[in-house]
């Protein structure tokens, strides 16, 4: 990619690759189908999807629903298995290890959900949620827990004295800032935030916005951005991948595919965006 | 008189230590005919006062003071029966959820038809022909076939289609939309405003449309009333909201908005801090005062009342941080 962000260090700047990535669902046959014998072909949720994410690289899924960015984010962690092609991060194919090889690998992409509360466990505090991650895998630092703990805090911009807290006790903003720090608790190369802004209100939307795009400044995290709002994705991403039906029908540099969009599906979710300046109204009254 | 007038409403959730309030003192008019937006975030009072229109609020919730007038008559008021006209003749309601708001044991034509048969009394086959013209009209192909499917075989865009063609059966002169098009893609979104547009044109409806997305409001409002923390902070015709905000928490709003031209030119928004107040905070004054950078002293003990800033355009904000500006604007628009 030419508009690749360069890498840090010595480190190769490609992180993530994926190739001709398939994922399968079984259809349910009714009642006709089976009395027929009828074979249904299984539905391709994910459909030879092929992209590559640098390090500290945003990149943007958008798509409707259905449309199976979901899926193939939890095909990249093998949350789901896929069926076919090959997920590369820095050369190591994902699908070829298990053990504590696949949590490792794991260990370096991270996934925040778009819901903190059914993804944070409601009777622990998030200082004992977050040192728990880093004590799993080991990393530097989780000896000390309020040392660890204040840091992560500090990095998603939350002050020290929530570490006591239980997360019932949390706006939906600092819950979602939680979930965050617990993905950075151990270290990821990579964020999967899967509609991880979708559910807040706007004002609040904004902040994290900001938080992601300072996280990627701070410790050169890449993110694998995935929103059903363009203008979401137009807030934070270096470069979009607009799906349809599981397959990517259009990618390019965010500014590029906004300004000439070149698949008509994109064309008709750039069209439809309600804009917030009544003067550029597409409802005739 | 408007169409609806809410004056002064009021509506109440028990706490531990005495009634909570949800909205706080609210006023609104519908004039016949008008799209009037609800704007705000979680936790502002727009959906409750949406619903106390048809005095829908949730149990434990009740309406506490105020009143709502439709048509003249005193909506809050009416006796059982009489409330249940209202519901079937003058206002009719759409959801967020359109398959939670559909029986999912029965077809959906005999949901609209059922409609038909209760409220306007009409025989079966009439009701089955009116039915069809209802589907077709809400832009549902094949409508013979689509008659005789079950919600769960829908889309959530055709749901949402089945609702509108269930809440206009007979024709009511208000619309209550309480995030209609939220639950849907943006594709599906834009053929729902334009359907309500549409429809809005035919038949001169009003609407009250509640809405989190400012984008959803400019594209189908004349006016709009922006609220936070069960107030209405500021109300206007949507373009000067929109272009000459003059309540920060307004402005806040607005830039908080992600918007596409942001492509390629990924900069930090000045994000307002902190999270809108929940239903147990208790505020003194200006219910924004803690999140506003314009606070001063004395914001804490104001009333939050609305005070006419221009042409059909009030503020609760008595400080008027972006009034000149504004105003310089207005001028170089009026000269232009």
């Amino acid at each position: 990619m030419s508009d690749a962000i360069p890498a840090p260090g010595t480190q190769k700047a490609r992180l993530l690759e994926v190739e001709n990535l398939v994922k399968e669902f079984g259809v349910r046959r009714g009642l006709a189908e089976v009395v027929a014998r009828k074979k249904l072909d299984p539905h391709r949720a994910v459909d030879d999807v092929s992209f590559t994410l640098d390090r500290g690289e945003i990149l943007g899924i958008a798509g409707g629903s259905g449309s199976g960015k979901t899926t193939m984010a939890r095909c990249l962690i093998r949350l789901i298995e896929p069926d076919g092609g090959a997920i590369e991060v820095d050369g190591i194919n994902i699908r070829d290890h298990k053990g504590a090889e696949l949590r490792e690998l794991r260990r370096r992409m991270q996934m925040v959900f778009q819901d903190p509360y059914a993804s944070l466990n409601p009777r622990m505090t998030v200082g004992a949620a977050l040192h728990e991650a880093g004590k799993v895998h080991n990393r530097p630092g989780s000896e000390d827990e309020d040392a660890f703990v204040s840091r992560l805090l500090g990095l998603v911009q939350l002050s020290d004295r929530l570490a006591s807290r239980k997360p019932g006790e949390l706006s939906g903003g600092q819950r979602q800032r939680v979930s965050i720090a617990r993905a950075l608790a151990v270290d990821p190369e990579m964020i999967i935030a899967d509609e991880a802004v979708s559910a807040l209100d706007v004002s609040v939307q904004a902040q994290l916005l900001n938080l992601f795009l300072d996280l990627r400044e701070e410790i050169g995290v890449a993110i694998l951005f995935i929103s059903h709002q363009l203008a979401v994705i137009a807030e934070v991403a270096d470069r979009i991948a607009v799906m349809q039906h599981g397959r990517i029908v259009e990618t390019g540099p965010t500014k590029e595919v906004f300004a000439h969009p070149k698949d008509e599906y994109t064309q008709a979710l750039l069209r439809a965006h309600p804009h917030p300046d009544p003067r550029q109204r597409f409802v005739a009254s | 008189m408007s169409l609806l007038e809410i004056e002064a409403l009021r509506v109440e959730f028990p706490g531990e230590d005495g009634p909570l309030g949800a909205v706080k003192g609210v006023d609104l008019a519908v004039e016949a005919g008008e799209v009037v937006g609800l704007v705000g975030e979680s936790g502002s009072g727009k959906s409750l006062t949406c619903r106390a229109v048809m005095r829908m609020i949730p149990e434990p919730g009740q309406i506490a003071g105020g009143s709502v007038r439709f048509d003249g008559s005193d909506v809050l008021g009416l006796s059982t029966s009489k409330l249940r006209d209202l519901r079937a003749h003058s206002i009719g309601m759409i959801y967020q959820n359109p398959f939670g708001s559909l029986n999912p044991t029965l077809r959906v034509g005999a949901q609209i038809a059922e409609t038909l048969k209760v409220n306007r009394g009409m025989a079966k086959k009439a009701a089955q022909a009116e039915s069809l013209a209802l589907l077709e009209r809400v832009g549902i192909e094949d409508p013979e076939h689509r008659y005789r499917a079950y919600p769960h075989e829908l889309s959530g865009g055709m749901c949402q289609r089945v609702m509108i063609a269930i809440a206009t059966a007979s024709s009511p002169r208000l619309m209550l939309a309480d995030e209609p098009t939220t639950a849907l893609d943006v594709t599906t979104q834009a053929q729902i405003l334009k359907l309500l547009g549409q429809m809005r044109a035919e038949e001169g409806m009003a609407m009250l449309l509640v809405s989190h997305d400012f984008g959803v409001i400019a594209q189908a409002c004349d006016r709009v009333a922006v609220m936070y923390g069960g107030h209405i902070v500021e109300t206007g015709p949507v373009e000067t909201i929109y272009h000459e905000p003059e309540h920060p928490y307004t402005k806040a709003l607005l830039n908080s908005v992600p918007e596409l031209d942001s492509a390629g030119n990924v900069q930090r928004r000045a994000a307002l801090g902190g999270h809108p107040p929940e239903l147990s905070d208790v505020i003194p004054g200006c219910v924004f005062a803690p999140r506003c950078e314009h606070a001063r002293p004395g914001c804490e003990s104001i009333s939050m009342k609305l005070e006419k800033v221009g042409p059909a355009h009030d503020s609760a904000c008595p400080v008027r941080p972006y009034a000149a500006e504004n105003s310089k604007a207005n001028t170089e628009r009026v000269e232009a």
